[in-house]
């Protein structure tokens, strides 16, 4: 008897407190009779009788989980706005570290692009922690707060649904706020340095202007992404400014292949094997900025057809 | 079909049959493992792990009442339907003739020996 009164007290270590005794004292009540049944059955039980009927009942923590099974932290009707939250949040999160970091890199705090990397990466998880473990205990908050009390049905009209017939037309929210990212982080670039009064810092004179020229598409790029937060689906004309946008990035990656785009003056141990070789990199970047447009030229073509 | 499919299915379509075999047993009053005697003489084979959960979930939702009593020197706990229990075993009853009637045909034509 003492194996069966140590199983039920593994199975109340697993229950919440008010629950304990409740349980301990009906598994008891039914592990005795299955056990005198058992008896019945074959005769005097020996501990290894008790032991196979123990086992059969299941390990005591899936024992407790069946008679008091865990509430997920997050109810399922609350989980894709939960999902949809953290993603908008931690979105603006990036795009904010992405800012912060790149005003530091370019004071000249940070010695080159892969600093500048862990440091947005490192600014981003210290505030994505916070924003995760809020977000999360709040939505726990509101899981049970439903639970306890009648859910009201979601108010909806079939006729309001968006007129969306392909699955591509739904945007996803990493894609923009990765575009949203990487365009204020061009921005910056461009901006920072003239705003700060440094006239020659990141870029040639040559590379500079085209940038600068370049400036309001990359504006209007900017507050397509944000429209996109707000719409979520491609219709015919987003689908149009997309195209032009990438035909633009495409053909000033391009152009930008003939400069040296860096400005290595400023830089003081520099030699020229560095140099070469770092201007070669950049327009294999530039190179592959303008196949990414072009696939994507190619892509919104074919959508614009099919909408 | 591998076995663990086949298992998986077999649960989902018994777990809703279950509650009615359970709440149609508990029109007398019963503890656990008479309950469980009485289903297996039914035909209606359950595990103590699954019925034992599932009783106390009935009688969390107010479908079972139930009481301790002494007895064979040791006290066990007595379920029976209570009256919303009762009244939902009716309907669950009905629902579970009008299924059956709109099944029954459906499944008449398969040949049960070609999947034994």
């Amino acid at each position: 008897m003492d194996m069966v009164e140590r199983y039920i007290a593994a199975v109340q270590r697993e229950l919440p407190e008010h629950k304990r005794d409740d349980i301990g004292r009906e598994l008891k009540a039914n592990l005795l009779d299955q056990l005198e049944a058992l008896e019945a059955k074959q005769g005097d039980l020996q501990p290894a009788d008790i032991s196979s009927l123990l086992l059969a009942m299941g390990h005591p923590r899936d024992v407790a989980i069946t008679y008091y099974p865990p509430k997920p932290l997050v109810s399922a009707p609350y989980m894709r706005l939960y999902f949809n939250t953290l993603f908008m949040v931690l979105g603006v999160l990036l795009v904010i570290a992405v800012v912060k970091m790149t005003g530091v890199w370019l004071k000249g705090s940070l010695s080159g692009i892969i600093p500048w990397f862990f440091a947005v990466l490192r600014s981003f998880l210290e505030s994505a922690y916070f924003a995760f473990t809020a977000i999360t205990i709040a939505f726990a908050v509101m899981s049970r707060s439903q639970s306890a009390r009648e859910r009201k049905p979601c108010q909806w009209r079939p006729e309001k649904l968006p007129a969306a017939r392909n699955n591509w037309q739904y945007i996803k929210l990493d894609s923009i706020f990765s575009e949203l990212a990487t365009l204020l982080f061009l921005v910056m670039v461009v901006w920072y340095p003239l705003w700060q009064g440094q006239q020659t810092a990141v870029f040639t004179p040559e590379a500079l202007a085209v940038l600068i020229g370049f400036t309001p598409i990359v504006i209007i790029a900017v507050a397509h992404c944000l429209w996109q937060l707000r719409v979520r689906l491609w219709s015919r004309w987003m689908l149009w400014v997309n195209l032009a946008v990438n035909i633009a990035f495409f053909g000033v990656a391009l152009w930008l292949t003939q400069y040296d785009v860096i400005q290595f003056d400023a830089v003081p141990d520099h030699n020229k094997w560095a140099q070469a070789l770092a201007q070669h990199s950049i327009a294999i970047i530039l190179i592959g900025i303008a196949a990414v447009s072009g696939y994507e030229i190619v892509r919104d073509a074919r959508r614009l057809r099919r909408i | 079909m591998t076995s663990a499919q086949l298992d998986k299915m077999k649960l989902e379509l018994r777990r809703g049959v279950l509650v009615l075999a359970v709440l149609a047993s508990l029109k007398t009053p019963h503890y656990g493992y008479s309950l469980r005697q009485q289903l297996q003489h039914g035909g209606v084979d359950i595990d103590e792990g699954t019925l034992y959960p599932l009783i106390r979930r009935l009688a969390d939702q107010g479908l079972l009442e139930s009481e301790w009593r002494q007895g064979e020197g040791r006290e066990r706990r007595y379920y029976h339907l209570s009256e919303l229990g009762a009244e939902l075993l009716q309907q669950l009853t009905h629902e579970w003739h009008t299924l059956n009637t709109a099944i029954s045909p459906l499944l008449g034509g398969i040949n049960l020996k070609e999947h034994n």
